[in-house]
């Protein structure tokens, strides 16, 4: 089905690109936060990624997910923004957005949750976000970050314990 | 460990912020289409055709002054103006040949790109 898309939208039809950019749009705008922390670099970033993968569409071949290409460039971009800039960011920005509509109940867990994310070391923090937002497994986060598996393996890990923790402490 | 996992990816998703306004796609699908439209009109040079050509002009130019300055040996050749008039046919049937060939080529590829 995504295969189909994706030929649609390599050959020009503006529904196909329609589509395909919605289903991504969010996630890949939440990684490059996760990464830049402001809003406005990171919608710019998010735009730009796309453009770059449509650009190239009509090379893709099917043997890497359509979403690990994508999420590559958009790390990609976002580290390059960070480096080029030179950028040390002190804004305030919040991966967790309080319009969602949750619940009391589960507000306090949610905030404890967001509270340890953001206590991860920057590289720490884009592996959980490709984990468990983008939902890409140890290879494929491999794939994007150009780090080593072994190296994924022990930084989920760790951050995993500390996320845990606090989500213990927050549920008692 | 599973259900925590399962807890922090569901947490994570609903609560992300979501680009909700639709000008935030359009403006990617409008700046694309006007890039393909713009390459695809983009005037084409084939470089190594350009290298060709401009080799066999220099060769033409170095056979002119060779034969000019060494006018004798054409004639112990044995070539009248009638082989001349078959090379020059011939190298003229190959150019419209040629140019045929990038025309039919270049429709192709702009039927393809629509």
């Amino acid at each position: 089905m995504e295969s189909e898309i994706i030929k649609k939208a390599a050959s020009g039809d503006p529904e196909a690109l329609t589509l395909l950019i919605d289903e991504y749009k969010d996630i890949a705008y939440n990684l490059a936060l996760s990464i830049v922390k402001n809003p406005e670099d990171a919608r710019d970033i998010t735009q730009d990624s796309f453009l770059k993968v449509l650009e190239k569409i009509g090379s893709f071949r099917n043997d890497a997910k359509f979403s690990t290409w994508l999420y590559r460039i958009v790390y990609n971009q976002s580290v390059g923004f960070l480096k080029k800039a030179n950028h040390t960011c002190t804004i305030d920005y919040d991966l967790y957005d309080n319009n969602s509509g949750s619940d009391s109940d589960s507000e306090e867990l949610i905030q404890e949750l967001y509270r340890a994310i953001h206590s991860l070391a920057d590289t720490d923090r884009n592996i959980v976000m490709l984990f468990y937002l983008a939902e890409k497994s140890v290879k494929e986060i491999a794939l994007i970050t150009g780090l080593s598996r072994g190296n994924i393996k022990v930084i989920l890990h760790r951050a995993r314990k500390k996320i845990f923790n606090t989500m213990e402490h927050a549920i008692k | 460990m599973q259900s925590n996992d399962d807890i922090i990816r569901k947490t994570l998703r609903k609560n992300m912020h979501r680009i909700d306004d639709d000008s935030f796609t359009q403006s990617i699908v409008k700046t694309h289409m006007e890039r393909r439209a713009s390459v695809a009109t983009k005037p084409f040079v084939n470089f190594s055709s350009l290298i060709v050509g401009l080799s066999v002009f220099i060769a033409s130019i170095g056979l002119v002054l060779l034969i000019r300055y060494n006018g004798e040996w054409i004639y112990e050749t044995g070539l009248t103006e009638h082989h001349g008039i078959l090379i020059f046919t011939i190298s003229l049937l190959f150019l419209v040949f040629k140019w045929l060939e990038e025309v039919v080529l270049s429709r192709q590829t702009s039927l393809n790109q629509e």
